[in-house]
């Protein structure tokens, strides 16, 4: 048994190993091209190069930059902030309620990010300029969060559905009002499910492309918008848009990194799902 | 029906709604209220612009209204058909692919119990900004300067142009979308995984189960609609790409990778027909609806 446990787990890993690689592959390679200098970019040697910090101290010293960091992070995570209640409530309560309703309002919330978002931008704008919203912080937020609030419901629903109702059952009879048992029992059961879909949601608005591009100004610039700043029609400044989106990755991932014990508690229970 | 049922069902649904389980509707309302406001406009605003002949490159025409005109000539266009099947097809390729990748990676990282660390790293794919790494991707694919066929030359095989053929380029872009988005599957699955009870595994084991035998019967079923929900979210993700097609292949070649979304553009920026781009994107909307129904009746994920 022991020595069959040692493959396994070496298999795993092996089969790991390839999967990071294929996944980190591109980003090492983008990585790489952020410390060459012009010259070594489009040369034949893709491996001899010598390393210059050239491209990441143009970004540092580049205010707008800067700026356009604090922007997003400021938008996305007062987006998330705002989305993850009203989000995981609604979830919940369409996880409990009988199922008749709960099909109906489930799929309206779903059908609301089947647009393409090419074919929201006008009517967006038209709006956002008669709210005097545009170019604003507060109008990208109210965007964001309406896209970040169908992906929360239905990800809160699927996992408070797992957790068994008896529990809240138990407390209702003991007196429990129905919020009081959502917030003591079923948030921290679901909190792996909570974080994860928090992380996915931070990572579909930080990546919006379009809507700050429109909809946004220069108090809104968005980390993506200032980045392809370095992309032109006809040519592209390969090392300054790669080390800009190098630093790009650093929110989202360093949210990751302090989340990521809660991101899948009970790991190491591992051994046993097969 | 009987009468007698017919008092039944109606008094049924009376109590739903009289019940005073008020409580469920003022949890679901700031939601509903915050998504109808931010929705409403522009489907209301493009549905009556696709009932109208909108053509920017001819403003002295006077708009008219003229009805279903736009929809049943944006039918009729070849690049109609082509662009639904690509668009369908994608995401059946990205999708699929995406989900044997992804539960693969899951299950073994559940197994391993492996370091956070390697969560943390899969992360970067999806957060790389999508215009840059389409990009890159569109580097790597350069037939002469790109890594891709750098290494392919090492091992013997020359010459191919990913982006310049249509069933190339069309793999291309599958091959970047699930490098993007399986992680994505990864997270939802991992949780999921996480949060199955323990008790029907140990008394499964007890009872000398292999590890196959666990995974079909029990992990399986138990993660249908952990899966489900990434396939919905993915699904409806694919259909509506439009960053990475465009910075890759503009659509082409020719109409290879030209999907709905891709179209659209075209067609209300290029041709600057904002009518028939509108009636276009309702259309989408409808395929995308249908695709959605299909997928949450498969893995019954209405509880």
């Amino acid at each position: 048994m022991r020595s069959e446990q040692k493959v396994k787990i070496t298999l795993s890993w092996l089969g790991l190993i390839i999967a990071l690689s294929f996944f980190l592959y591109p980003f090492c390679w983008m990585l790489m091209m952020s410390f060459k200098s012009v010259e070594h970019i489009f040369a034949w040697s893709i491996l001899l190069f010598r390393p210059t910090f050239d491209n990441y101290r143009k970004l540092l010293l580049d205010a707008l930059f800067l700026r356009s960091f604090y922007n997003t992070i400021i938008i996305s995570g007062v987006a998330l902030l705002i989305s993850i209640p009203i989000g995981t409530l609604a979830g919940y309560s369409l996880a409990r309620m009988p199922s008749n309703i709960s099909k109906l309002l489930g799929f309206w919330i779903l059908t609301t990010v089947m647009f393409p978002p090419i074919v929201m931008v006008i009517p967006f704008y038209l709006l956002m300029q008669k709210w005097h919203l545009l170019g604003t912080k507060q109008g990208l937020i109210f965007v964001y969060i309406s896209m970040n609030l169908p992906l929360i419901v239905w990800l809160m629903k699927g996992f408070v559905a797992e957790i068994p109702s008896e529990i809240e059952e138990a407390a209702l009879v003991d007196g429990c009002s129905r919020l009081r048992a959502f917030f003591s029992i079923v948030i921290p059961l679901a909190r792996p499910g909570l974080i994860t879909a928090s992380l996915l949601c931070l990572i579909v608005s930080t990546n919006q492309f379009l809507f700050p591009l429109i909809l946004g100004g220069a108090d809104a610039r968005t980390i993506p918008v200032a980045v392809v700043r370095f992309v032109g029609g006809y040519s592209t400044e390969w090392g300054p848009a790669c080390a800009a989106s190098s630093l790009a990755i650093l929110p989202v991932l360093s949210y990751a990194f302090l989340a990521r014990k809660y991101l899948v508690r009970g790991m190491t229970l591992g051994a046993v799902r097969g | 029906m009987s009468t007698r049922q017919n008092l039944n069902s109606r008094r049924k649904k009376i109590s739903l709604l009289a019940r005073g389980n008020l409580e469920w509707y003022i949890m679901l309302a700031p939601t509903i209220i915050v998504l109808l406001v931010i929705t409403i406009y522009p489907l209301v605003y493009s549905l009556i612009i696709s009932f109208q002949s909108l053509h920017l490159q001819k403003p002295n025409l006077p708009i008219r209204f003229i009805g279903l005109s736009n929809f049943i000539s944006v039918v009729r266009y070849d690049a109609f058909l082509k662009s639904v099947t690509n668009t369908l097809l994608l995401a059946l390729s990205s999708v699929s692919i995406g989900c044997l990748i992804g539960l693969g990676v899951a299950l073994l990282l559940y197994r391993i119990g492996a370091g956070n660390i390697v969560l943390v790293l899969l992360v970067i794919p999806m957060t790389v900004t999508p215009v840059v790494s389409a990009l890159v991707w569109r580097f790597m694919y350069h037939p002469q300067l790109g890594i891709i066929n750098y290494t392919l030359r090492m091992i013997g095989i020359s010459g191919i142009t990913w982006l310049a053929k249509p069933l190339s380029a069309f793999i291309s872009i599958v091959l970047v979308d699930v490098w993007q988005w399986t992680p994505f599957i990864i997270f939802i699955l991992l949780a999921g995984l996480v949060s199955l009870p323990s008790e029907p595994f140990e008394s499964v084991q007890l009872d000398g189960a292999s590890s196959f035998q666990i995974f079909r019967y029990l992990t399986l079923p138990m993660l249908k609609k952990h899966i489900g929900v990434a396939i919905l979210f993915r699904a409806i993700g694919v259909m509506k790409l439009f960053d990475t097609i465009y910075v890759l292949t503009q659509g082409g070649p020719g109409r290879a990778t030209q999907t709905l979304s891709i179209y659209t553009y075209k067609l209300g920026f290029q041709y600057f027909a904002l009518g028939e781009a509108a009636a276009l994107s309702y259309l989408t909307l409808i395929l995308l609806i249908v695709v959605a129904l299909i997928i949450i009746r498969q893995f019954k994920l209405f509880w």
